[in-house]
């Protein structure tokens, strides 16, 4: 990650148009680009960390997994 | 609002014994829910239909002889937990016709145990803030002050239990839910150990720090309640097989030689000086009591905060985004922008989050295993007044998003159990909450602490 993010409108309305497939309008772009430059100053020392070989914690036995099992919450 | 706001040990014990029938009790809650709302806007749905119906069905379990540890506790839950024929509208227009077709897990355990459902709670839409302003269906006002924002978002749980009206809220907490309301209300509020308690039914902001959990007067009522909410639940792969102790029968063992770790760096840097004035005082009373204070540091907490916005952006940005991408301008601007960020963040910063949570939950494993638990203010600036965006600690403008929270949300991402306590008021009246936080799973010990202090003090009595 570049030392200081510099996320713009222009490049936001590129992302989401053609990543995401929705258009955004000024406002929301503005909102939303200046969001995520403040969130990458805040995650700053996370991406300086080492986190050697370390695998992400799994919360769930995989072999629970059935496929008529609930889980929480749901799309509404 | 009375003065002496009636606990759920009191109430339970007075239907128990056939002194007020649920229905009476029931009752009166209804009628202080009616009679707060249009000023406080707690409710998003009162429902009497519901609280008459199990109110009498608890008269009936009593009168042959059922054992209900919450006969008659009237509660109320936030409106992201799903209650069977009424909608969940998570505060938002976007789920105003979400039907719930069963009770939340949380819910479910309550009733069957005697407690009676009067309503819906408002919130900080999608519970993605901590104000509990709400355009849509109208700003949680904060009882001691109704120019000043009750906190959020759990905002309506800790408007209806400071006013009185109910006993006991239900709400959930991914950076600070809970707690904050609860101390900027002048309440307990306790986010148990993430697993302790079933998630199932209620809608999710972030799975993997999303904890339910409490709001009462007491923290005796906190014991009572969690033993009842507490447990293994096959619907939720989170939750722990783990015995649930007996938390209310633990709150009588002493707690002289108890050690408390003061995490002075970060949670103690930039206080109000009415906060640190108050959290000196409980720190003594402590000590008073037998404790002994430590003074320490938990390492790696910048990394923590950027672990949590990536994981909590990724993972509501993941769930909402079904409906993001069909019908956005439904939600609120300031809801909107959060989770349309969270479509953009790379997956790398997610997984990084993920795999940087494991080694800090470590470090801090190493730090608590040297103490009982930790003492930090629960918020370092009593209820800011609404629209505002910031606040000058240790001479520093401050955004209120990073003061209210940098000092909660360490704790939702490593799991860590959590309570809020009142331990004093500002001059302007404004009630001031401490936080004790446990080593994973040791609920009892941060309940002892918190019961032995209001032993002491009487911050909890007081009302608006």
């Amino acid at each position: 990650m570049a030392d200081k993010s510099n996320m713009t409108s222009d490049t936001l309305a590129r992302l989401a148009a053609e990543v995401v497939g929705i258009t955004l309008g000024e406002q929301d772009l503005k909102a939303t680009a200046d969001l995520l430059n403040s969130l990458s100053a805040d995650m700053r020392a996370l991406e300086a960390m080492d986190v050697g070989d370390d695998e992400p914690a799994t919360t769930y036995d995989p072999a629970a997994d059935g496929p008529d099992e609930a889980t929480p919450g749901g799309a509404p | 609002v009375s003065d002496a706001p009636a606990t759920c040990v009191s109430i339970a014990t007075d239907v128990r014994r056939h002194r007020h029938t649920a229905r009476e009790v029931v009752d009166a809650a209804l009628a202080a829910a009616e009679r707060h709302q249009e000023r406080y806007r707690a409710f998003i749905q009162i429902t009497p239909e519901i609280a008459r119906r199990q109110a009498e069905e608890v008269d009936v379990r009593l009168a042959r002889g059922d054992d209900l540890p919450l006969a008659g506790v009237p509660f109320a839950v936030k409106d992201l937990f799903d209650v069977a024929g009424t909608a969940t509208t998570y505060g938002s227009p976007v789920f105003r016709d979400r039907i719930a077709r069963s009770d939340a897990e949380a819910v479910r355990r309550l009733t069957a145990a005697g407690a009676v459902l009067v309503g819906k709670l408002n919130l900080h839409e999608c519970a993605f803030g901590f104000t509990g302003e709400n355009p849509h269906f109208g700003d949680c006002r904060n009882p001691w002050d109704p120019d000043r924002i009750a906190g959020g978002s759990s905002s309506g749980s800790a408007v209806a239990v400071a006013l009185g009206i109910v006993p006991l809220a239900l709400g959930s907490d991914t950076g600070g839910s809970i707690r904050q309301p609860s101390a900027l209300c002048g309440l307990v509020g306790l986010k148990p150990t993430y697993g302790r308690v079933s998630r199932v039914g209620g809608l999710p902001l972030s799975w993997t720090m999303d904890h339910v959990g409490l709001m009462v007067r007491t923290a005796e009522d906190a014991a009572l309640v969690l033993g009842v909410l507490a447990g293994r639940d096959p619907r939720d792969e989170s939750t722990s097989e783990r015995p649930v102790p007996d938390f209310r029968a633990d709150l009588q063992t002493p707690i002289e030689g108890l050690q408390v770790g003061i995490p002075r760096s970060w949670f103690y840097d930039a206080l109000e000086p009415p906060v640190e004035a108050a959290l000196e005082a409980a720190r003594r009373s402590l000590v008073d009591r037998g404790a002994r204070t430590v003074e320490m540091e938990l390492p790696l907490l910048e990394e923590a905060l950027g672990a949590h916005r990536a994981i909590i952006f990724s993972e509501a940005s993941s769930w909402h985004r079904p409906i993001l991408v069909e019908r956005a301008g439904e939600y609120v601007e300031g809801i909107r922008s959060l989770l349309l960020a969270g479509l953009f963040l790379p997956a790398g910063h997610y997984l990084k989050a993920l795999r940087a949570r494991r080694i800090i939950r470590r470090a801090w494993a190493a730090q608590m295993a040297k103490v009982d638990l930790l003492l930090t203010p629960a918020t370092p600036v009593t209820a800011t007044r609404f629209g505002q965006q910031s606040v000058t600690l240790a001479g520093q403008d401050k955004p209120l998003v990073r003061a209210y929270l940098d000092v909660t949300l360490p704790f939702n991402l490593s799991g860590h159990p959590a309570i809020s306590v009142p331990c004093g008021f500002s001059p302007e009246g404004l009630p001031i909450g401490m936080q004790f936080v446990g080593r994973p799973f040791e609920e009892g010990t941060i309940l002892r602490v918190a019961h032995h202090y209001q032993q002491a003090t009487d911050w909890h009595r007081r009302t608006p």
